[in-house]
């Protein structure tokens, strides 16, 4: 439930959008058939080297224990860096996404001007800062209460994202032709007119191997989040048993409610429909006449339904699905943040837990500040675009992973042979483990090119690839100062030093 | 008053691995004493039968077949780094062993009070002219078979129950008895007995702003001391997100003890979760986890300078 909130089920709403308006001749079903077989190695890796080393910190401490206690601190530092990037974008995605299309779907199946205008106006600045501080401070009460309390809010948020699932593909369920008469009569436009009109500008109708190939990287990308519980491995039980569950089994499943989300749009609003509006909106054609901000399927809910409860549902679902990430990232950052603090990378103060219901307070006030800064910074400055690349950093990450799991068992022999029997697998005499790690490295690899190509966001930005390469800079910096300190002291580098077994 | 390098380890429940790794840890960390605190021996007895040439035991609920010397000596290497005895035994010996736990707990004390010998053994041999300090004593998991072994070593210390001054000069009263615990283990008792305990320790000590309390069990709600909630069955409580519910387990007369004299520092684990260190008004206390399951030697290394700490690390080596 925690790897599937931080994936956000219905965020495959918007990555339906965007991947149909980018890769023409994209079939968006057919991209789950490719996201989840790339996805599995990288499952299966994080999965055993929790196993293995089932420690609060994740890739921190696998990546310190097999290549080097700098490396694992600085692909740590960056996701946490990238995720507190991407929790300042949540309040605005609630309101914005998910509360504001609801009311105006309402607004306009009831006819209902106030609705409308009321939807434009919870979209403002005022309003997403106002939401962000509420929500930064119900989060921070929330997980001072521990996990169980963590739990059971996201528990919460899980029911209704998954009701406002449901009400989508139940929305859906009339199928093309009863969209079309609706958008004919609503829209101002026609859907004969916005797929003439498309294909006239260079929409291509067909599907391809290769634009689904290359369209996968939306679907693997909202994929993300499959492996967090990894990085909370210390607190789980049976953590073999229950990562290869929450982490494999997280994959697999978000992965058939993505291909049923995207099936029912196709049914709902016809595949070639969908791709022409998604194209003429991201192309940014003067032939996007829709009144909505964007044709993503919980705006488009109005012309599919009339039903104000399945819109309502859906918007409630939507925004819950960002909250419930937010949740998730800050619950894992604390958590990388108190392992830093446990190695005294960061100072000590940081790990300090509360006594009542054991969470890392001092870690949890930080984080939740560090959010309330980023949010403010999003929405009054342009700085955050510099974390643009953000995802080409996570998969950087998840490379930097690849290569420490393909080592691990060479260069941690001792850990690997103590290690749980699955994760100790041979295949042809190679470990599994190190398999596992060169598929993950090849398949990040991948993805991380990718999303620096133009296809995905433009024209390569090279002040943000520095900003990623600042942001490494920064870790190393960190790790080396607090390193050069404790050398008058206790080295920093005996922290995970293998003691002379023999 | 002199510099000091302390290595603290705990829980190594009888893993091998650890142990050498402890015994090496003093050169290896320049440290000037090591200090074992408890719950050192085995849990396990694992039998080896010998058929037809081959040598067969079950481990870690998986068949596992040594079919060569050689591959049967690193098997009992392996059995042993885990923290179990490895027995040679036939089919029909295994099957009295089965029916008779009287004679299974019987060989359960044998190999585990052989193994702490050769522990001493390798500590003597490996420590001796170092000037390394070594101080080993059972925890509340360790029966009392292996308190004389301990005290007959020419060169480690058992320092149960008494004070002993490290480097000369910081006193350490030690306990390796805890609070009852669900398993009713053979150093268990109860809170009263405990503090009467701690109380006949503490009357010992004369400086206190130097002193290490080396108690096994840790502080009370000091976030050192939480464990799984069980049921009745022994069984963990699951919260939601498969996360157990977690409670403090440590003891109020350690505590109490620690908030009234304010050592130096308190030495603890008996928790193996609970890895951590926190501060209950000057006393600095730590629990390095463990992590013997995995060959891995948890522990804390400080650096005392008189009456402060200078430095402290939670290593994993």
């Amino acid at each position: 439930m925690y790897n599937i909130n931080a994936m956000g089920i219905l965020f495959v709403l918007p990555y339906a959008t965007w991947g149909a308006g980018l890769y023409l001749g994209v079939d968006l079903p057919g991209t789950m058939l490719i996201a989840l077989p790339m996805s599995i190695p990288i499952a299966l890796l994080y999965a055993y080297l929790s196993a293995a080393m089932p420690r609060t910190g994740g890739d921190y401490v696998w990546v310190s224990r097999s290549l080097h206690p700098a490396i694992g601190f600085m692909s740590n530092f960056l996701l946490s860096i990238v995720l507190i990037g991407w929790i300042a974008v949540e309040p605005a995605w609630t309101l914005q996404w998910g509360i504001a299309p609801m009311l105006q779907g309402i607004g306009m199946v009831n006819g209902d001007p106030g609705l409308i205008a009321l939807a434009t106006q919870i979209s403002s600045p005022t309003s997403v800062q106002i939401l962000g501080l509420i929500y930064f401070v119900a989060i921070a009460l929330t997980l001072v209460r521990g996990t169980k309390w963590t739990f059971r809010v996201q528990w919460g948020m899980f029911i209704l994202i998954v009701l406002g699932t449901l009400a989508f593909i139940v929305a859906a369920l009339p199928g093309f032709s009863a969209f079309q008469q609706r958008f004919d009569s609503m829209s101002g436009t026609t859907v004969s007119d916005v797929i003439n009109n498309a294909v006239s500008e260079g929409f291509v109708t067909e599907s391809t191997i290769q634009a689904t190939f290359l369209g996968t990287i939306f679907s693997f990308l909202n994929l993300t989040g499959y492996f967090f519980s990894a990085y909370f491995a210390g607190e789980i039980k049976n953590v073999q048993k229950s990562q290869i569950i929450a982490v494999v089994g997280g994959a697999v499943i978000f992965s058939a409610v993505m291909w049923v989300c995207y099936q029912a749009i196709y049914l709902g609003m016809g595949k070639e429909f969908f791709g022409a509006i998604s194209y003429l909106y991201m192309t940014g054609s003067s032939n996007y006449t829709l009144p909505l901000l964007a044709p993503f399927p919980m705006f488009l809910m109005p012309y599919m339904t009339s039903n104000t409860v399945l819109i309502f549902l859906v918007g409630l679902g939507f925004a819950m699905a960002p909250l419930a990430a937010g949740l998730a990232y800050i619950f894992l950052i604390t958590r990388n943040i108190f392992a830093w603090s446990f190695d005294r990378v960061v100072p000590t103060k940081l790990s300090s837990l509360d006594r009542r219901y054991n969470s890392p307070y001092v870690a949890l006030i930080l984080v939740v500040v560090l959010s309330m800064v980023a949010q403010a910074v999003w929405l009054y400055t342009n700085f955050l675009s510099y974390m643009a690349y953000g995802i080409t950093a996570l998969f950087l990450g998840t490379a930097i992973t690849g290569i420490a799991g393909a080592v691990f068992p060479y260069r941690r022999k001792d850990i690997f042979e103590a290690a749980p029997a699955a994760a100790r697998r041979k295949v042809g005499g190679i470990p599994l483990i190190t398999i596992l790690g060169v598929l993950t490295f090849a398949v990040s690899a991948f993805v991380a090119t990718a999303t620096l190509l133009p296809a995905y966001i433009g024209t390569i930005n090279y002040n943000y690839i520095a900003a990623i390469i600042v942001t490494y800079v920064v870790a190393i910096a960190i790790y080396f100062v607090s390193s050069s300190y404790r050398k008058k002291k206790i080295p920093l580098e005996l922290t995970f030093k293998e003691i002379p077994p023999e | 008053m002199s510099k000091l390098r302390i290595l603290f380890v705990t829980d190594v429940h009888g893993s091998e691995r650890c142990f050498i790794k402890f015994v090496n840890a003093g050169k290896f960390y320049n440290a000037n004493a090591l200090i074992l605190g408890g719950d050192i021996t085995g849990k396990l007895v694992v039998p080896i039968v010998e058929k037809e040439g081959t040598y067969v035991c079950e481990l870690m609920s998986s068949q596992q077949v040594a079919r060569s010397k050689e591959e049967l000596a690193k098997l009992e290497k392996l059995i042993r780094d885990i923290g179990y005895y490895p027995y040679h035994t036939s089919s029909s010996e295994l099957e009295t062993l089965r029916s008779s736990p009287e004679k299974l707990d019987q060989l359960f004390s044998k190999l585990m009070c052989e193994s702490v010998e050769k522990w001493m053994s390798i500590a003597e041999e490996r420590l001796r002219g170092t000037n390394i300090e070594c101080y080993v004593s059972p925890g509340n998991d360790d029966r009392f078979e292996i308190d004389s072994i301990i005290s007959k070593s020419s060169y480690v210390k058992n320092p149960e129950g008494q004070l002993v001054k490290i480097g000369g000069s910081h006193e350490m009263i030690t306990t390796g008895f805890t609070n009852m615990t669900p398993w009713k283990c053979p150093r268990d008792i109860p809170e009263d007995e405990l503090a009467a305990k701690v109380e006949a320790l503490t009357s010992l000590v004369e400086n206190f702003e130097t002193c290490i309390f080396n108690f096994h069990c840790p502080p009370c709600n000091s976030g050192l001391d939480m464990a799984p909630k069980l049921d009745e069955n022994l069984t963990p409580v699951l919260g939601p997100g498969a996360a157990p519910t977690m409670i403090p387990v440590g003891s109020p007369s350690v505590r109490a003890a620690i908030e009234k004299f304010q050592p130096l520092m308190g030495l603890h684990g008996h928790i193996h979760e609970s890895r951590g260190t926190v501060k209950l008004g000057k006393t600095l206390c730590l629990n390095p986890g463990s992590e013997y399951t995995e060959g891995i030697l948890r522990g804390a290394l400080i650096d005392i300078d008189g009456k402060k700490i200078d430095d402290f690390l939670l290593t994993a080596g």
